[in-house]
């Protein structure tokens, strides 16, 4: 069969068609990866703007209510550093004020305090996949967290009783 | 009027050549997936300085395929020019 429209001489002279005829070449696959592989560079680049950008925000001060409403071993949930984004705040069996980004850094469910008990330490607890962080670092302890980045901590200031959340720390290296 | 060859290369390594640029540009393009997702995760992790590095290092990976597809496609177009002078001789 021939296309007398768009065919060549030579399909003229050899008019054998094949299913692959049509098929993608080695060229043409190698040119559409060049495409995927621009569009990384250019994802990595976004980050990079992304990262610059978020330097120059100011860390918002919010005011977290009493500091001694919140009973030893106990905690609560509220928003950092912006309305939609989680996070925790837990006052540990020691005492201690601590608080913490709340989306688990395996695939963003959130943590929970746990307490201590039956011989297992108190810390942070993702029940999707049984991931455990440590809860004076949010280092992972165990789980699929083990493996990943800390959670990002939170700067908390006390004024008298009233408790503020003033910035996100830097997380430790190592 | 000089009849039409083929469309693609029949010179002897060709069409391994063609194979080994395109597993190269593929695992360029698997390197920079590990590397933009990890660069996601430090970023997200709070990392600030590693986005310039790693953004440097995937437009340079983009280079190095741009390069070698560029060289393909002018070492065509230089055989395209020869065949089409060798039909008209």
């Amino acid at each position: 069969m021939t296309r007398p429209d768009r065919d060549p001489k030579w399909r003229e002279d050899f008019p054998y068609e094949s299913d692959n005829d049509e098929h993608i070449t080695r060229r043409d696959a190698t040119r559409f990866l060049l495409l995927v592989s621009g569009g990384f560079a250019l994802g990595n680049s976004l980050i990079w703007v992304r990262a610059q950008l978020s330097e120059d925000d100011p860390a918002p001060r919010v005011e977290l209510g009493a500091a001694s409403q919140l009973a030893a071993g106990t905690w609560r949930v509220f928003a950092y550093p912006d309305a939609g984004t989680p996070a925790i705040l837990v006052r540990r069996e020691t005492g201690e004020l601590v608080a913490f980004q709340q989306k688990c850094t395996h695939l963003a469910c959130p943590v929970a305090y746990q307490r201590s008990e039956s011989g297992e330490g108190e810390c942070l607890r993702c029940h999707c996949h049984n991931g455990r962080f440590d809860v004076a670092s949010g280092h992972g302890i165990s789980g699929p967290p083990r493996e990943l980045r800390p959670l990002r901590r939170i700067a908390l200031e006390l004024d008298g009783d009233r408790l503020y959340a003033v910035g996100l720390l830097r997380p430790e290296r190592g | 009027m000089p009849i039409r060859g083929p469309d693609h290369d029949l010179r002897p390594g060709a069409r391994a050549v063609a194979t080994a640029r395109l597993v190269v540009v593929a695992l360029i393009c698997s390197l920079q997936y590990w590397l933009l997702t990890s660069t996601m995760e430090a970023f997200h992790g709070g990392d600030r300085g590693l986005p310039l590095v790693a953004a440097l290092a995937s437009a340079g990976c983009f280079l190095l395929g741009l390069g070698l597809v560029v060289v393909a496609e002018r070492s065509e177009a230089r055989r395209c020019r020869s065949q089409t002078d060798g039909d008209r001789s």
